[in-house]
């Protein structure tokens, strides 16, 4: 009986951060085109990855392609640098480049994150890099690719704002709680993931460069620093972030964004935030 | 001056000929039949103008504007804010699974209303002159009944107040009561707001009692026009006569 650690064989055969250098220079073409045309979903041929598509390849991927031996790392899932997820990405990442990697924030040059931006500041010039399952913000209201790329072209957004009327008429107020769709710089409307309203309400004039990557569905798209990121909504109707119930029961923040975990009340989602302000590390 | 102006419109589908040479104008305020059996091209010709459709040759022009020539997001406009469009299959003109609100929201959102409280009132307001009850501003429009669904087309159609209206066979899939209902009603909006209308119809009744001119189509052309009374009085044109001829 082999061990899997056997099979696979040794590291050494690998390039530099897993893809090859055409692969990564091919990425960052398409990346800058992204960032010059912010919010614009931009095609790229996505590799196959050592995981399933769908767990976060469009990320691993932008990752990847980024990473020089500088760099030092820090990979969360919701929030939390010690989830499977976000241990795995990280473990691939450090064993094809040998980079350092963090849990704070503010030493961390490259951030790949699942559903979460950072509750606390990100170093000036590193880079975010978010998971992307849908990219698409009208799939919600219209199945056929052709026809969205038909409607982002024309800047047609109605359906999408016939979708949150109807929300309103039917709720009473707008029901979307991730995934919220956000015109960017007033021209085309972009999926921020699905991360919490409390950080699509960070994105506005952000001086971060947050770069989206979705592997299964090929595309990337970005926001450049100081990009204008505007989140639909009605005059008497406003975007509204979350309200959690309590401050964290741990560290005491009320400013973080917190989720309620039973028998333990409000948590921070940030752990390493959190963890940071008791002076834990 | 002319509202509408349609000169030597030609479309074809393939090898064949839905309209060609169609030529007319609508003034403001005015109310144009355009009559023929299926297949005369009648509504081809109206789908050429509310850009549904494009034209092969010819020149249509709104209110000096040339329409055959305009990119999507004009047209898009154009048919906010200067056409209203009421077909005869509601599902093509409405979405039914959105509430009678939202179908006239559609519209007003694309003139850039952002208050959800003031496109409802607005919602009403219109369904009220089209005389369907306040209370039923909510519902799906797929729980409307034919007529009122018709009736909603026509609120959807008038949200931004356009000056110009086109009636595909407004009520050829209506009962006959329902129809009379309908037709005292785009008689009534007419006289409200003053409105210019093609209204196509196989119906000569439907024209007769809407239309102040009339245009014959037969095998995609214009074979006779004049005052409705002078063309259904007295028909020149032997395909015309036929047509009086044969109605009940």
């Amino acid at each position: 009986m082999s061990r899997l650690g056997e099979l696979a064989g040794d590291a050494t055969g690998y390039s530099f951060a897993f893809l090859d250098e055409h692969t990564k220079r091919e990425l960052r073409r398409r990346t800058l085109k992204a960032v010059a045309l912010p919010g614009y979903q931009v095609a790229f041929g996505s590799r196959e990855m050592p995981l399933a598509r769908g767990w976060g390849t469009g990320g691993i991927q932008l990752t990847l392609s980024l990473v020089g031996p500088a760099d030092v790392v820090k990979v969360i899932d919701q929030g939390d640098d010690a989830s499977m997820n976000a241990v795995n990405i990280r473990a691939l990442v450090t064993k094809t480049t040998g980079v350092r990697t963090t849990r704070d924030a503010g030493e961390a040059t490259l951030i790949q994150t699942r559903h979460r931006i950072p509750d606390s500041p990100v170093r000036p010039g590193a880079i975010v890099v978010l998971q992307v399952p849908f990219p698409e913000p009208l799939r919600l209201v219209e199945p056929s690719d052709a026809v969205t790329r038909r409607m982002h072209a024309e800047r047609d957004y109605s359906k999408m704002w016939l979708y949150l009327y109807e929300d309103i008429v039917r709720y009473g107020r707008i029901s979307l709680s991730y995934r919220y769709p956000c015109m960017v710089n007033g021209t085309v409307l972009m999926d921020p993931t699905p991360i919490p309203r409390h950080d699509v309400a960070k994105l506005h004039q952000n001086p971060t460069l947050y770069l989206f990557g979705a592997g299964r569905e090929q595309r990337v798209y970005a926001l450049p620093p100081y990009t204008d990121v505007v989140p639909l909504d009605f005059e008497d109707h406003p975007f509204q972030t979350e309200r959690a119930g309590a401050p964290c029961a741990r560290c005491g923040s009320d400013t973080s964004y917190r989720t309620e975990v039973p028998g333990q009340g409000w948590l921070c989602s940030d752990t390493a935030y959190c963890d940071a302000r008791l002076g834990v590390s | 001056m002319t509202l509408l102006a349609v000169r030597g419109l030609t479309k074809r589908y393939g090898g064949r000929v839905a309209c060609t040479d169609v030529s007319f104008e609508v003034y403001p305020g005015e109310v144009l039949g355009i009559v023929g059996e299926s297949g005369s091209g009648k509504s081809t010709v109206l789908q050429c103008i509310y850009l549904e459709t494009m034209a092969d040759n010819g020149s249509i022009t709104l209110d000096g504007e040339e329409l055959t020539t305009v990119d999507a997001m004009r047209r898009r406009w154009l048919r906010s804010f200067r056409m209203g469009m009421v077909h005869q299959d509601a599902a093509r003109g409405l979405d039914l699974g959105v509430s009678a609100g939202g179908n006239i929201a559609e519209r007003l959102l694309a003139a850039d209303w952002r208050h959800a409280g003031r496109i409802r009132a607005r919602g009403t307001e219109l369904l009220s002159r089209v005389e369907v009850a306040a209370d039923r501003v909510d519902d799906l429009a797929s729980a409307y009944s034919g007529g009122m669904r018709q009736r909603l087309q026509l609120a959807k159609a008038m949200a931004n107040e356009p000056p110009l209206l086109l009636l595909d066979e407004p009520t050829s899939s209506l009962d006959v009561h329902v129809q009379a209902a309908i037709l005292d009603l785009v008689k009534e909006l007419h006289a409200q707001t003053g409105v210019a209308m093609v209204v196509v119809s196989h119906d000569l009744g439907v024209i007769r009692l809407l239309a102040q001119r009339t245009l014959v189509m037969y095998r995609g052309r214009v074979v006779e026009s004049g005052i409705t009374e002078q063309v259904l009085e007295d028909p020149q044109d032997a395909y015309t006569q036929l047509l009086v001829a044969s109605s009940l």
